[in-house]
């Protein structure tokens, strides 16, 4: 690389009247660019001409091809989570509240919670890879000088791909989390899978539902704001495109579990 | 330059200033070019030639200064004119820029079908004919990793010339390359100059190709343009930071 | 850039698998919140709801019927609980059918329980009140075995009525008494009442202390109302053998009156007698299911012997003498209801053999 290194990196001062640690400083800045991106997807979402077809393709590999990930994961906690609950509730003479317990366990919080972080894991690196190679490789560029709209192109249908799949995922996660609980109880007793779903959806509400869905979106949302924001801005050079799938994944994770928290306070006051 | 102020200027740059935090990287830039014209920036490697050239498309905002095109206040327009504007002008990126997901023949019909008034029959036909343009027709159906990095520039030009620009940029089109592959490129670009009579201006440290396209030839230093003229002129040039370039021809 | 069919394909069976989902479990959560079946709401008054929440399953011959709708204070001691419940069992709940609030499962969530009602009668309206049972505590055993004891005070007092008025020569049987030679038996049958009634009175004292006295007193009345009926069994073999006086007696509307009374009291008493071991049988019942204590059963010698598990463990035997104790009241008072029976029965057929020889 010749001249272009050098002149794009960020301005990394500030004219701020105050002083603030430097490390504080980048956090607030990185807020600001993280809302005013998320800020800036939902205005192009909403404005024609609409990327149908890469948008498709997004839903393809960011939802299905993140599907056997997500069904394994999925499958092993629901039959973990029931094997260890055996045991213990049956202790207390109340064996037959398992499937109930893990059904709320798994619907209101470990499905959620588990597939967006693995989500995460996946599609925030993949994204965050993705958009920064192609900003270090000129792509992004290449789009913006040839009168396409390079965030509507790539970012929009990704964040958006992100925001509609994850709850597809958590619900088959969640779906394929109670076959796997179904079949641990089989290991220690004979049940129909009707029975099984009858006691284990004995305790589940709307007002369980939907909140645990709600999140689900949110967490996507988060996950593929934060992705694109990472790749979309990285600085030139390889090492950055490293850097940018490793953030995205850093600050997706952690977002899931802030909005989790956030969520779960908000739906107890609401519902 | 006195001379050049016709109604065939079709880019003017006036004062144009860029740093990056303390780091001047253009002082004072003024240049206009004719149409038809080619013009080569010569400078060393950091001195923001690359600068320029994002200045004119908008990939890069100046700190002041006007950049006029087709008349046009290119740094005062609103986005929707500017991306009109954007697609009279073509940019080729240094590594060509392709779209590593797509093949060749999505990556050329890639700009065309973005466009507002684009209709199916614009597409008839032509990738193949600028992929012909640029000696690589048989590649349609390929990725851009299975391509070497001087096809991918070929491929690069044959995109930027979809949208049929009238003024096209060139973003170091040889460096990297191996010497005859970088002659293939320059007789590329000067036969498209020849046959689509596009306006070019091209940043280069190659003399070789500099020599062969150029109608003209700029030298940045030090945030200026501190030397100018044909290809001949500055060849013969006192000045030691010119000569520099033309030391080794 | 596109999207080969294949993978078109792919990501339809895709989203199409999460939406069956989904809407599979909406459904299915809706069904059993009553939100896509046609429901109707009834509601019934309770002096307490022992727990029981808005959401709570309302049951009908063990079958989830319905929700609770909403629980709202009336005044002190009259709460109102709206249930709403699936329309197709409408037919089933009857306008006097009762509603109970119930423990369900193991760890004691509360159902509302809806009893079946006469067959035949008119079906509930929307918006009609259901009459409420109040759960059975052990408050109200005792209370019905203070109702027994009332009505074993009031058949010592009809007896002791009885004694008197042959005391006073009143009535045929009073001249009889006085003027027969039956009257020595007769009076020693009186002294005999007499006694009993102090006994029973004595036990009468007793009785709403402790149920324990309770059976124990109930047991000497029984004593004593045999020693009666004995007396009325040799009453009557003297009306066998006295030929002259035997209609006299017969006829006198009096002494046959009352000697129905007392059977009817007995009968209440028998039924009170039966309701408070049902009581206590129910209370016992509830009190093995419940899952601490089976906890506690099961695990007994299970867990390290700390400190804790033994004090658990005195706790428990605790628990258990209590268990063995009140099972034994409970076999105690079987057995009381079983002589009352008898006594009845032994009432009766004296009364029969008397109608018999009115006729």
């Amino acid at each position: 690389m010749s001249s272009t290194e050098k002149v794009n990196k960020k301005e990394s001062k500030s004219t701020l009247k105050f002083k603030l640690p430097a490390s504080l400083e980048e956090f607030f800045a990185k807020i600001a660019g993280l809302a005013s991106f998320a800020f800036k997807f939902f205005i192009e979402l909403l404005k024609p001409p609409y990327e149908i077809n890469e948008t498709l393709k997004q839903f393809f590999m960011i939802g299905y091809k993140s599907f056997p990930l997500v069904a394994i994961t999925g499958f092993i906690i629901g039959l973990t989570l029931t094997l260890q609950s055996i045991p213990t509730l049956d202790k207390f003479g109340a064996a037959s509240l398992v499937p109930s317990m893990v059904a709320l366990a798994v619907i209101l919080e470990i499905g959620p919670v588990i597939t967006a972080l693995i989500f995460a894991g996946k599609i925030g690196s993949g994204i965050g890879a993705e958009l920064g190679s192609m900003k270090v490789t000129e792509q992004i560029d290449a789009m913006e000088v040839s009168g396409t709209n390079p965030f509507k192109y790539l970012v929009v249908t990704r964040i958006f791909a992100a925001t509609i799949m994850l709850p597809l995922l958590v619900i088959l996660s969640d779906a394929i989390a109670l076959f796997g609980g179904f079949l641990a109880i089989n290991m220690f007793d004979y049940t129909s899978l009707k029975t099984f779903l009858v006691s284990a959806m004995a305790n589940i509400t709307f007002s369980d539902i939907i909140p645990a869905v709600t999140k689900t979106f949110l967490f996507g949302l988060s996950i593929g704001v934060v992705g694109c924001y990472e790749g979309y801005n990285a600085s030139r050079g390889t090492e950055s495109v490293g850097i940018a799938a490793n953030t995205a994944v850093v600050i997706s994770s952690l977002m899931v579990i802030l909005i989790d928290m956030v969520m779960v306070q908000l739906s107890s006051i609401i519902f | 330059m006195g001379d050049l102020k016709n109604e065939d200027e079709i880019l003017r740059i006036s004062k144009l200033k860029k740093a990056f935090g303390s780091n001047t990287v253009l002082s004072d830039v003024d240049l206009n070019v004719k149409k038809g014209e080619t013009v080569v920036i010569l400078g060393r490697s950091g001195t923001g030639k690359s600068v320029i050239l994002k200045c004119i498309i908008g990939l890069i905002f100046p700190d002041s200064g006007s950049i006029e095109i087709f008349g046009e206040d290119f740094l005062n327009i609103k986005q929707d004119e500017k991306s009109k504007l954007r697609i009279r002008i073509g940019f080729l990126f240094q590594a060509g820029a392709l779209y590593d997901s797509m093949t060749v023949r999505q990556n050329l019909e890639f700009p065309i079908i973005r466009q507002p008034d684009y209709k199916k029959s614009d597409l008839s036909g032509k990738v193949e004919e600028m992929l012909e343009n640029v000696g690589l027709a048989e590649a349609i159906d390929k990725m851009p990793s299975e391509l070497s990095g001087g096809m991918q520039k070929r491929i690069g030009l044959a995109r930027t010339l979809m949208l049929e620009p009238e003024i096209i940029l060139y973003d170091e089109p040889t460096t990297g390359l191996d010497p005859v592959t970088s002659n293939e490129i320059s007789h590329l670009i000067l036969d498209m100059q020849k046959k689509l009579n596009v306006t070019s201006l091209i940043v280069t440290h190659d003399m070789q190709c500099a020599k062969l396209v150029s109608n003209r030839i700029v030298v940045l230093k030090e945030g200026k343009f501190t030397a100018e003229g044909t290809f001949e002129e500055l060849e013969k040039s006192e000045d030691e930071f010119v000569n520099g370039f033309f030391k080794f021809e | 850039m596109g999207m080969d069919k294949s993978k078109l394909i792919k990501l339809g069976i895709f989203i199409a698998a999460g939406l069956a989902v989904l809407i599979f479990g909406l459904f299915y959560i809706g069904s059993k919140e009553n939100l896509f079946t046609k429901t109707f709401d009834v509601y019934s008054v309770f002096s307490s709801v022992s727990g029981l929440a808005e959401g709570n399953n309302v049951q009908f011959a063990g079958i989830n019927v319905g929700t609770v709708k909403s629980i709202s204070i009336l005044s002190t001691d009259k709460i109102k609980v709206t249930m709403s419940i699936q329309e197709k069992v409408r037919e089933f709940i009857k306008k006097d059918s009762e509603a109970s609030i119930n423990s369900e499962g193991l760890v004691g969530n509360k159902v509302l329980t809806i009893y079946g009602g006469t067959p035949g009668s008119t079906p509930v309206d929307a918006g009609d009140s259901i009459h409420s049972i109040k759960p059975a505590e052990l408050g109200d055993i005792i209370a019905n075995l203070d109702k027994s004891s009332k009505e074993a005070q009031k058949i010592a007092e009809q007896i002791t009525e009885i004694t008197q008025k042959v005391n006073n020569g009143e009535g045929t049987l009073g001249k009889l008494v006085n003027n027969s030679d039956l009257y020595d038996h007769l009076d020693s049958l009186t002294a005999n009442v007499a006694n009993s009634t102090k006994s029973i009175d004595k036990i009468l004292a007793q009785t709403s202390t402790t149920i324990n006295s309770v059976t124990n007193d109930i047991q000497s009345l029984t004593v004593s109302i045999k020693l009666i009926t004995d007396n009325i069994g040799e009453i009557t073999t003297k009306i066998n053998s006295s030929q002259s006086l035997v209609g006299t007696l017969l006829t006198d509307t009096v002494f046959a009156n009352d000697i129905k009374g007392v059977l009817r009291n007995t009968n209440q008493t028998t039924a009170n007698l039966e309701m408070g071991s049902f009581s206590f049988y129910q209370n016992m019942e509830a009190l093995k299911h419940n899952f601490l204590f089976k906890g506690y059963f099961e695990d007994l010698g299970y867990w390290d012997k700390t400190e804790f598990t033994n004090v658990m463990e005195k706790r428990e035997s605790r628990i258990l003498n209590k268990e063995n104790e009140l099972d034994q009241k409970e076999v105690e008072l079987r057995e009381m209801q079983k002589k009352l029976e008898l006594m009845r029965n032994e009432l009766q057929k004296k009364l029969d053999s008397l109608n018999l020889k009115a006729e």
